[in-house]
């Protein structure tokens, strides 16, 4: 059972790398979207780094930091970050004008419209991100264990593919991949239960 | 971003980020003139040359497929309300699965050659394409398709006169995402499956820790993927107009 | 009531106000008193600035320069003074009835218990009881503004705004509003400020209607419909002068009209 345990650390420590940089994520988005400066200083990196294969970086990430918390943590970091920022810019920028100058007349003040509307405005489009962003994350992880580290749920698939094994195979990735889903579902539970009736169609429509 | 009244070019910032890259905070990112001039080295070399070849022709077939199969069914999708409880949960769950756990499965249903790679690569394209289609036509307004059955329309002339043609902004930006999805899928598929085509330089560069070899061919992935999709995204923009009229 | 504009007391007055957008001249030297408790209608054709002018007076719009007084206090940006109804309603989609009637309460610093029981008062007054816990998505066009005029309602402003409230639903419900809002106009002793491009709609409800012309925008005409403001809200559309009044702004527009 030592491997079921050794997994289940190894999944731990990506979920909680994975809500590291998730705020991390929103927090840049909301800058880029709020500020026009922020937005040319920062955004191109971000759009680079989505449409550039840098899966390719993680087995020489592994190889150099080893599989600790330093290499999962950038794993994770230029997987899920890109989709995670740039959808939460994009949802920042395109809140309705009409209602953030609702909050202006009002008298709601800058950090009031930050946090009462533009945030749940741009909420829907923000979980669609995270959920790719969360994704992402998860492909990058198991990419490395399969490729390089002979830890975690990669290495029971590539032990048991190696010997025909494959239902235990099979289990393994079954697995890892219902631990996915629970993980966005918890994530779909939070987004209903924070926004409640929040449909993605607006009213002004 | 304006500079003493200057409007500033869109990605200018990255030439700023260059000059903090000179300073070589990492052995990691060495500065962008140097990956240049790496790149014009061996862009001409054989070895380059035929990887280019390998991982253009894997990804060319892998997304071509995604297209050919994920618009259709989204459409589909979009139309059949039956077709869409049937299949929605398994696209939703595929498209955030961390598809890497299955190419072991593929490697083992067909085989460790070119075979599995292509249907990495289709994997990671197809279903945000499916996605996409399918709202680009549940978005249709419901009287162009009452319209076209009123002149006598058939289901097989409603489906190519009308939802092929009223949902091109949608599809257009699930092929634009689902081929940026596609290249990290092709490698992904080379480095894991076979190591063929630029998944071989990368694994042969970072290995070696050749890292301005390992940037120059990065360059030339981002530099393909970055051209297709403004491209598309060109043509997206083309067809916007659709939207407003919908 | 007496006609000279000096003697009465204004809630807003607008003086000297220029609005450029780029090279577009939208508002040039614009002057306009609005007479504390009556309803005054802004009226153009579409593109003339009334709009503009609005938010101007809001505080969500700068002008290039202007003079207005609120209270004969300067107008410094939006206070809690005046309230603005939408033209799209500008409801939040993620917030039921109530919370969207109670925000502006809310972002005023209003206790919870407290601003949901003034909400709740109004939502009353508006017609809405047993919506409150519904969302924007789940009402008609017009009871979406009903929740707008609510939200407006209830943060008590001496000056409300409203931008064509009235443009974005049905005629019938359209009916409805302009009578109950001759009714909130005489019940309630608020400044409205009103903007429309319905001709029988502004001569129907106000006290004053300024007639405004286009690019630059400027005051044409101010006409002051009194005649039947007594009578009851069925009979006013069959009074000659609410007839006379409706077939001379036609005649005063209609040049300007393409």
């Amino acid at each position: 059972m030592s491997c079921g345990a050794n997994k289940a650390f190894a999944w731990v420590n990506v979920r909680s790398t994975q809500s590291i940089n998730t705020s991390l994520g929103i927090g840049i988005g909301l800058a880029i979207g709020l500020s026009r400066k922020f937005d040319w200083l920062v955004s191109p990196i971000f759009v680079v780094m989505q449409t550039a294969p840098l899966a390719a970086l993680i087995p020489l990430l592994v190889m150099v930091y080893g599989i600790g918390l330093t290499s999962k943590v950038i794993v994770v970091c230029i997987m899920a970050m890109p989709v995670i920022v740039l959808n939460t810019s994009g949802a920042v920028r395109n809140t309705p004008a009409s209602i953030i100058e609702m909050g202006h007349a009002f008298l709601g003040t800058k950090l009031d419209i930050i946090l009462k509307i533009i945030l749940p405005a741009a909420s829907p489009i923000i979980f669609a991100g995270l959920r790719l962003g969360v994704s992402a994350g998860f492909i990058g992880a198991i990419l490395s264990e399969l490729k390089i580290t002979p830890t975690g749920v990669g290495d029971i698939i590539t032990f048991s593919r190696s010997i025909a094994d494959y239902p235990t195979m099979y289990a393994a990735i079954t697995s890892i991949i219902v631990l996915a889903v629970i993980f966005l579902n918890v994530l779909a539970r939070l987004e209903n239960y924070l926004f409640k009736g929040s449909q993605q169609t607006y009213a002004s429509e | 971003m304006k500079l003493f009244g200057y409007q500033l070019p869109a990605m200018s910032s990255l030439i700023l980020w260059e000059i903090v890259g000179q300073l070589e905070f990492t052995f990691f990112l060495p500065p962008l003139s140097a990956k240049f001039v790496t790149l014009i080295e061996i862009s001409t070399t054989s070895v380059f040359l035929q990887a280019l070849a390998v991982t253009r022709y894997a990804f060319f077939v892998g997304t071509f497929s995604a297209i050919v199969i994920g618009i259709p069914v989204g459409i589909l999708m979009g139309k059949s309300r039956l077709l869409d409880e049937l299949l929605l949960p398994w696209v939703n769950m595929f498209l955030s699965a961390p598809l890497t756990a299955l190419v072991p499965v593929l490697m083992v249903l067909f085989g460790f050659g070119m075979k599995s790679i292509i249907i990495t690569t289709t994997l990671f394209a197809i279903w945000i394409i499916v996605l996409n289609s399918r709202a680009g036509v549940m978005q249709i307004n419901r009287s162009l398709i009452e319209m076209a059955r009123s002149f006598g329309a058939s289901p097989k002339d409603a489906f190519f006169k009308i939802y092929l043609w009223a949902a091109p902004p949608e599809i257009l930006g699930g092929v634009r995402i689902g081929f940026i999805r596609a290249v990290n899928g092709v490698i992904i598929g080379q480095l894991l499956i076979s190591i063929v085509g630029f998944g071989a330089l990368f694994e042969l560069y970072s290995s070696n820790f050749l890292m301005k070899h390992f940037w120059a061919v990065l360059i030339v992935l981002f530099a393909i993927a970055f051209t297709i999709a403004e491209f598309l995204a060109h043509l997206e923009r083309r067809v916007d107009y659709y939207a407003a009229r919908r | 009531m007496n006609d000279n504009i000096n003697d009465i007391d204004n809630a807003v007055t607008v003086r000297n106000v220029y609005k450029n957008y780029g090279e577009v001249e939208a508002l040039r030297d614009l002057l306009l008193d609005f007479p504390r408790g009556q309803l005054t209608s802004l009226l153009g054709p579409s593109g003339c600035g009334k709009t503009t002018l609005l938010k101007i007076i809001a505080g969500l719009l700068p002008a290039n320069s202007s003079e207005i007084l609120v209270n004969n206090q300067p107008l410094t940006g939006p206070g809690p003074d005046r309230a603005f109804v939408f033209q799209d309603f500008a409801l939040l989609p993620w917030a039921n009835v109530l919370r969207n009637v109670a925000f502006g309460l809310k972002l005023l610093g209003v206790a919870r218990s407290e601003r949901e029981a003034i909400a709740e008062t109004y939502i009353g007054n508006v017609g809405l009881q047993g919506f409150e816990k519904r969302y924007p998505h789940e009402l008609s066009g017009g009871m979406r503004q009903r929740v707008g005029l609510a939200r407006a309602l209830s943060v008590d402003a001496e000056v409300l705004l409203l931008d064509e409230p009235f443009s974005a639903v049905d005629e019938q419900t359209r009916r409805k509003f302009q009578e109950d809002l001759l009714h909130l106009a005489n019940n309630e002793n608020k400044t409205f400020i009103f903007v429309t491009h319905s001709i029988e709609e502004a001569v129907y409800v106000s006290d004053q209607v300024a007639l405004l012309l286009a690019r630059p925008s400027r005051v044409s005409e101010i006409i002051r419909p009194e005649g039947f403001r007594h009578k009851d809200a069925g009979s006013i559309r069959r009074d000659p002068e609410y007839l006379d009044i409706v077939v001379r702004i036609w005649a005063s527009l209609r040049t300007y009209v393409e």
